[in-house]
């Protein structure tokens, strides 16, 4: 009679098995938590069936789906880990991607299917399914009932999902997300966010980042909420479902707020059940949420990041003018401190780096001990990020130790571009910088030293890219030097190049 | 800084969240405290505490005193510290305390002045090192804004409040609130009835008992809501403040929400931000549900226990007349079984023992080893002495108990306790106590007495003669002398006979 307290879904299915889990935009398709328990208990037979089991890898290759969530269920049932994988990235970058986390199965939408034949190691996978295919098999299932023996010996350090970031060295990672990540997360985002069974919101961040799947999804799933899902960001469709659906929250990037206020529909749209915005990514200038707060909405900006949470600090809409520019106090379970390049921690209102411990931090990378020792040194998980902490409790961003920015809300590690585009022939050296962009935040700015006799232009540079980098990688501006400018040591000086 | 060991400390986190939100108001005094005073003031508590009166973990601290905002602080001290806060009966008799405070031994008692007398006379108060009047040593604390760190080593299993209940062998027993229970408690509460930072109610229960901290209390505590804390229960008191305060919430047994729904204010007061009221102790009556859903506000059934939790089960409001009579389902990190007496499963619809397992469940029973083997004889599961069915939906009913007890407004009694104060009289050769159905109170206490041969006794006598032992609630509202009580085969007295 015992169940899994691991099998959310299967849990909700029994106290409110009529209500709405998740709705698709696109097609209007809906799955109540019964029906995405059933599926999930039918796809975890599936998978079973297969040879699959608890540790296993299933990477997935699609846009976001109501039969992503049944993976999820099915993934808490039977322990098999998930593997989002990045569509945008090139066939060089998901190769990559196979050969380091060899699933078991991989599910593609058929689109994808030849980016996939041209990775080698999409060869050695056992079960290809087309995400097509399997979501109209999976679909016409939700009236029958299935039933499943969810595990009971998933602990909290098993891993659910592995999420990959590019990272400094120029080589993605795998972050593992843990069962108790997900559950330690989930309490966090409640206490800080009042998620409660009434919330209903939208999710249309991309399911291939932690974003998509830990700051709305899981949560919800958590406290039997609701949301839609939308494949891909429409601005104008955001303001008309917010007011159709009822939402009480919403998740956004910079760049996507600034898109709805400009939407059709924004004038008149009835947001009244709205009761925050939540923003991630860069703070927001105070001119910006004032605008959205006289609109009725309050803005709750925070600090999150693949390996901690991912929900680490939160903002109370009420402090965002107070403490303009913070990203706010640190969460419920979750420890922070502020340390020097030694690891000692600075008198408080002293920039240092910020450092994080606690249920939500991840263990590792996989196949990676080398970044996890790095990264992780006494339970401690290093940012990057280099912050200040007020006297009441406030966090500031103040800089990035890891070369990275951000555009359009996709982390972009120069690291990996600069690598890629020093394979070619004719380039000597290359850096990469971040730019100010109206659009995205900011844009990557390539400052290149071709070889002697080289006559490439820019072109011949951004060609070189296109199809092995991820579009949004791909620097929009490519300058030549004849020498890239250096420090003492003969390190690339990275801030001369952007005061250039 | 170092946020370090900071997971069971709550105040430090909720005075950083929402400092300047009202945690609690004492509807009697008027006091009001914010979060960051409460963090605050827990602070100084708990360095006196350790500074001047030797406090350390894993010491008890006593309290005897109506509700106060000073139970809260001492709670918070007590995550912060380690020590362990004994929240004790104040309607109990002297010769009742003297077992509880023999028992806990405590470093520290605070008093309330208007029970110094009771605990004067009770012998064992000898053992407390330090015992204080509650509003001098309270008064007496520094007003400074200096940031404190303790650093005490919290385990989850590490008791943090000691409640004691009577028990079935009339002898009470401290059953042990862990650090861990009151995170997986709210947690579960929390899920259940979609608590948040928002929620506000008034607490009229009584804060020697599971219910008056754990229900809402502390759950709201753990996300930032609001609590009036009440020392007695007035329904138009109440009804006022669930209109003035905006309450979203109210807990309370059916004697008092009937209480409610029959005052003149019910139908006057403004309840228009009222979620639902939670019903515990006993299932409510058809005629009372219906009376608070014509007032527009849905009623939930719950079901809990100091041991497990205590909310353990909820009845859906939307649930509340399909599935009358039912306790609900178990919340989300309880696991439940219902077992015969062979501890085999039963089958739906059938009746059996409703066992417990989860985070939420007492590590045992302070100083009591037999008890607490006893109370997880079924290797591990809390065997709760409840017998339970659960129909074909899954939803759960409490049928009959094992455990020899009843109800009396919202107070668990155990006639084991009143029998034996009854045989200890010298005129009494047969003792037995049932609970008998009341109107106002739900059940009531009745005693069957045979008496010696050639002994004289009136009702009365013996009446006051349990009201010197006892407190005043466990005192059997009737008593009736016959010649012998009814036995079974084997000698032993049959109660069912009696009822």
């Amino acid at each position: 009679m015992t169940t899994s307290e691991r099998d959310w879904i299967g849990k909700w299915a029994v106290y409110a098995g009529q209500k709405i889990a998740v709705k698709e935009f696109e097609t209007g398709r809906i799955l109540s938590y019964r029906e995405l328990n059933t599926l999930g208990n039918h796809v975890a037979q599936m998978l079973m069936g297969k040879g699959l089991a608890k540790g296993d890898t299933l990477a997935v290759v699609s846009e976001s789906c109501l039969e992503y969530y049944v993976l999820f269920a099915a993934a808490q049932k039977t322990g098999v880990v998930l593997v989002p994988m990045n569509y945008r990235l090139s066939a060089r970058e998901i190769d990559y991607l196979l050969a380091d986390c060899e699933p078991k199965m991989v599910i593609a939408q058929e689109k994808y299917q030849a980016l996939l034949e041209a990775c080698g190691h999409y060869q050695d996978v056992a079960h290809k399914l087309s995400m097509e295919a399997f979501a109209q098999d999976t679909y016409s299932r939700r009236e029958r009932v299935y039933a499943f023996p969810a595990r009971t010996d998933i602990t909290d350090d098993d891993t659910i999902f592995i999420l990959y970031t590019s990272g400094t060295t120029g080589f993605p990672k795998g972050a593992l997300y843990t069962h108790g990540m997900l559950f330690w997360n989930s309490v966090n985002t409640h206490l800080r966010l009042d998620i409660t069974s009434d919330d209903i919101s939208i999710v249309c961040t991309p399911p291939f980042h932690t974003g998509g799947w830990n700051i709305i999804p899981t949560p919800f799933f958590h406290h039997g909420a609701s949301f839609t899902v939308m494949q891909k960001f429409d601005a104008d469709a955001v303001v008309q479902l917010l007011e159709r659906e009822r939402c009480t929250m919403f998740m956004a990037v910079p760049t996507m707020i600034q898109m709805m206020k400009e939407a059709p529909s924004f004038a008149n749209a009835d947001l009244s059940s709205v009761r925050y915005f939540i923003i991630g990514g860069e703070p927001l200038p105070l001119w910006v949420i004032e605008e959205w707060q006289k609109r009725g909405i309050p803005i709750r900006q925070g600090f999150g990041m693949t390996e901690v949470g991912p929900s680490v600090t939160s903002l109370h809409q009420d402090d965002s003018a107070r403490k303009i520019g913070s990203i706010g106090t640190l969460n419920f379970y979750l420890e922070a401190r502020v340390v020097d390049d030694n690891g000692n921690d600075v008198p408080q209102g002293e920039e240092g780096e910020f450092i994080l411990r606690g249920a939500v931090v991840t263990p590792g990378y996989r196949n990676n001990p080398k970044a996890t020792v790095e990264a992780i040194k006494d339970g401690w998980f290093y940012t990057g990020d280099i912050v200040r902490e007020d006297s009441e409790g406030f966090f500031y961003v103040v800089d990035r130790k890891k070369n990275m920015y951000i555009s359009g809300g996709e982390n972009v590690y120069p690291a990996e571009v600069e690598k890629f585009i020093g394979t070619h022939e004719d380039v000597q050296e290359v850096a990469i910088i971040g730019v100010p962009d109206e659009t995205w935040g900011e844009v990557g700015k390539a400052f290149v030293v071709l070889k002697p006799s080289s006559n490439r232009n820019a072109d011949d540079i951004l060609h070189y890219c296109s199809g092995n980098l991820a579009k949004y990688k791909i620097p929009k501006y490519v300058e030549f030097l004849p020498e890239l400018p250096k420090s003492d040591t003969g390190k690339i000086d990275r801030k001369r190049l952007k005061v250039m | 800084m170092i946020h370090s060991a900071i997971e069971y400390d709550w105040f430090a986190r909720t005075a950083l969240y929402k400092p300047l939100a009202t945690a609690l108001k004492e509807y009697e005094s008027g006091r009001e405290m914010t979060y960051w005073a409460l963090n605050h003031t827990a602070n100084s508590v708990a360095m006196r505490l350790r500074d001047e009166l030797g406090v350390n973990i894993g010491d008890r601290v006593g309290i005897l005193a109506d509700t106060s905002l000073e139970h809260v602080i001492l709670l918070g001290a007590a995550q912060k510290l380690g020590f362990m806060l004994v929240p004790l009966n104040t309607r109990l008799t002297v010769a009742e305390l003297d077992v509880m405070l023999a028992d806990a031994a405590p470093r520290v008692v605070f008093v309330e002045e208007k029970y110094r007398s009771v605990l004067d006379a009770v012998p064992s108060h000898k053992l407390a090192t330090h015992i204080h009047e509650m509003s001098d040593w309270f008064a007496a604390l520094p007003v400074n804004e200096q940031e404190y760190t303790f650093h005490p080593h919290i385990t989850p299993d590490l008791p943090l409040l000691l409640l004691y209940t009577s028990g079935t062998t009339g002898v009470p027993k401290g059953a042990i609130y862990s650090h861990q229970m009151l995170f997986w408690n709210s947690v579960n509460t929390g899920m259940s009835w979609d608590l948040t930072s928002e929620d506000c109610t008034v607490d009229c229960l009584p804060l020697f008992h599971t219910g008056g901290w754990n229900v809402l209390l502390t759950p709201l505590l753990h996300r930032g809501g609001t609590t009036v804390l009440m020392k007695k229960f007035d329904a138009v008191a109440v009804l006022q403040l669930l209109e003035k305060e905006r309450c979203t919430l109210f807990m309370g047994v059916p004697t008092v929400l009937q209480m409610l729904a029959s005052s003149q204010e019910f139908t006057k007061a403004d309840l228009s931000a009222m979620r639902y009221v939670v019903a515990g102790g006993e299932p409510m009556p058809l005629r009372l549900i219906e009376q608070w859903q014509q007032r527009g506000i849905a009623v939930r059934q719950g079901y809990g226990m100091t041991e497990v939790g205590p909310n353990i089960f909820s009845l859906h409001h939307t649930d509340a007349i399909r599935k009358i009579g039912s306790i609900g389902q178990p919340n989300f990190y309880v696991q439940v079984r219902l077992v015969d007496d062979n501890g085999h499963d039963v089958g739906v619809n059938e009746m059996g023992e409703l066992l417990v397992r989860g985070p939420m469940v007492t590590p045992g029973y302070w100083q009591k080893l037999d008890a607490t083997r006893e109370a997880f004889r079924e290797s591990g599961w809390f065997c709760t002495g409840d017998m339970a069915r659960c129909d074909a939906d899954g939803y759960y009913y409490i049928t009959d108990r094992k455990k020899n007890m009843f109800i009396s407004g919202g107070e668990n009694i155990y006639p084991a306790e009143i029998e034996r104060v009854l045989y200890a009289h010298e005129a009494v050769a047969e003792a037995a106590v049932i609970g008998i159905p009341d109107t106002q109170w739900g059940e009531v206490g009745k005693a069957y007495i045979a008496l010696k041969a050639a002994s004289v006794l009136d009702v009365e006598e013996i009446r006051s003669y349990c009201r010197q032992r006892l407190a005043a609630y466990k005192v059997p509202k009737y008593v009736e002398f016959i010649e012998a009580l009814p036995k079974n085969d084997a000698g032993k007295i049959n109660r069912k006979m009696l009822h």
